[in-house]
């Protein structure tokens, strides 16, 4: 096991009441229990405002969790204070939706990389030089765009070059939040062709996040299905196209595969104490 | 026949040397149809759409080539004449509705000025149309939402707000450019189904600019494929997915395939 979260909890307030100070809450995740395996890639996939990049968020420790357990490699990052969370930090990696935000455009390439493996003590200069080419060989992209500036490049190189640094420093978990969702379907494609070759060669776990179950099934043996700050659905990637149980799986898989829209007949009155019941074959579902 | 363009040619002139990007194109819009203009980026899609309403950007020109609407050439019609067509006849739904919406004016004002400068309707009827047009695209609260700004508004009720205004003058002919890109699934096939609806209720012909095969599977009934500012495949929805005879359409069905 790679990571556990447990009973994982954020809500964000949004008003207060002026006379009775009672305060309402957007419970973006609502005790969600996960668990992601070493090379069992997982797709998490959700509509907007479902908590699903929360959740992801809430994993990095990028923001702290209200309460609620988060377990990589043994350890309980929850209970980690920033500099503790040193030595973690380099085995888990995002990428990010929009790489024209998530790429500083007063960084040469060359430093973008060399930024990433700013803790890296013990590498000297010319081995890191040699880590960013092979990386950026494995992304196909050319070694010649070390000077260059990130506004020199296409959505999708640009995306390439921001997957290259965050798996320079060799991460054990990366996290893809929405990572081709603004790339063409042909580029999509080619990302994620890379993704699976070079997770040939790297001993790494993808964590996908996306509102496209089509994108989602490529690259994931297991997929989860969020909403409302809850899984109400998990299971191996083809059980859960083939046999979707909760009606709210079914109108994403309407939705994403058949472009159709479905009325949403379920109701959601969740408590805390929901969780997700076994159908047998690794699928949950929630409620009764 | 509604929109025929032929043999357009757009190239960048602000270069030292002039670069083509749309090259020779020529292709029709029929009445009551969805007609999807496909290709990857930089195929030249999207400079297509807005060159039919001379939309280009400053740095492209169209070089040679006819955009006949209603027996008129709209690449060399003056501008004052386009301002009536734009909005009237040819209405155009873009990406991102944020950007396309003043954020200073309400929902509402900004879907009666099309009314106001297109039709003689006085202030009550506009309001009453800017209600039945809200309700048309299915937004159930049309007087919460006229009275709102767009930045209330989540991404979904503000791409139906702005499919609203595009039909507000009931054109015959609308232009959309990848509007479902910018929404999650669920939405977008919501607004796959409004389009359906729209076209069968209002004889209304879509322009449908997308990148996305699998969408126009379900809504379009003619196909163009473009790659590189060149049309490589046209022909009936049918034939093109069934039936794709250039590796690039076959590429791009392949990619969406289920």
């Amino acid at each position: 096991m790679l990571c556990q979260l447990k009973q994982v909890k954020k809500y964000f307030p949004v008003r207060k009441g002026l006379l009775t100070g009672s305060q309402t809450f957007v419970k973006a995740v609502d005790h969600v229990d996960f668990t992601i395996n070493a090379g069992e890639n997982i797709g998490l996939v959700g509509e907007s405002g479902s908590g699903k990049t929360t959740l992801g968020r809430l994993l990095l420790k990028l923001i702290p969790l209200d309460s609620g357990q988060i377990i990589f490699d043994g350890q309980d990052l929850s209970r980690l204070n920033v500099r503790q969370m040193i030595p973690y930090r380099k085995q888990m990696q995002m990428v990010f939706q929009d790489p024209y935000n998530s790429l500083d455009p007063r960084f040469s390439i060359r430093r973008v990389m060399l930024e990433a493996m700013i803790f890296d003590k013990e590498a000297s200069q010319k081995e890191k030089e040699k880590r960013i080419e092979e990386m950026l060989e494995s992304l196909r992209l050319p070694t010649n765009i070390l000077s260059r500036f990130p506004h020199e490049f296409s959505g999708g190189e640009r995306q390439r070059i921001a997957i290259a640094r965050s798996l320079i420093m060799k991460p054990k978990l990366l996290i893809l939040d929405e990572a081709v969702s603004s790339l063409d379907v042909l580029i999509q494609e080619e990302i994620l062709r890379l993704l699976m070759d070079l997770q040939k060669k790297m001993d790494v776990t993808y964590f996908f996040i996306s509102h496209n179950l089509r994108v989602i099934k490529k690259i994931s043996q297991k997929i989860a299905v969020m909403f409302n700050g809850k899984i109400v659905e998990s299971a191996q990637a083809d059980d859960l196209l083939e046999n979707p149980i909760h009606p709210y799986t079914q109108e994403l898989l309407a939705a994403a595969l058949h472009y159709r829209s479905v009325p949403r007949t379920f109701s959601v009155n969740w408590g805390r104490e929901t969780r997700l019941r076994d159908c047998g074959n690794n699928h949950f579902v929630i409620g009764e | 026949m509604l929109l025929a363009v032929k043999d357009l040619s757009i190239v960048v002139n602000d270069l030292a040397q002039e670069k083509t990007i749309v090259d020779g194109i020529s292709f029709e819009v029929k009445e009551k149809t969805v007609t999807a203009l496909v290709g990857g980026s930089g195929s030249g899609k999207t400079t297509t759409g807005l060159a039919t309403l001379q939309l280009l950007p400053s740095g492209l020109s169209i070089k040679r080539g006819e955009v006949i609407f209603k027996n008129e050439n709209l690449a060399t019609l003056p501008q004052e004449r386009l301002r009536n067509i734009r909005g009237k006849d040819i209405a155009m739904v873009f990406q991102e509705p944020l950007s396309a919406f003043n954020p200073l004016f309400t929902i509402g004002a900004q879907i009666e000025e099309v009314l106001m400068f297109h039709t003689d309707l006085n202030s009550t009827k506009r309001q009453a149309r800017v209600f039945e047009i809200l309700n048309l695209v299915g937004i159930d609260e049309a007087k919460r939402i006229y009275n709102q700004y767009p930045h209330h508004l989540s991404g979904g009720l503000r791409q139906r707000a702005m499919i609203a205004q595009a039909l507000a003058a009931n054109p015959s002919l609308m232009i959309a450019d990848e509007p479902t890109s910018n929404l999650d699934v669920t939405l977008q096939a919501k607004v796959i189904d409004l389009f359906r609806k729209l076209k069968a209720e209002l004889n209304l012909s879509i322009l449908l600019i997308t990148h996305d095969l699998g969408m126009v599977e379900h809504l379009a009934d003619e196909v163009v494929v473009m790659k590189q500012g060149k049309i490589v495949e046209q022909g009936t929805t049918k034939n093109i997915i069934q039936n794709p005879q250039h590796p690039y359409t076959q590429k791009l069905i392949e990619v969406v395939k289920v």
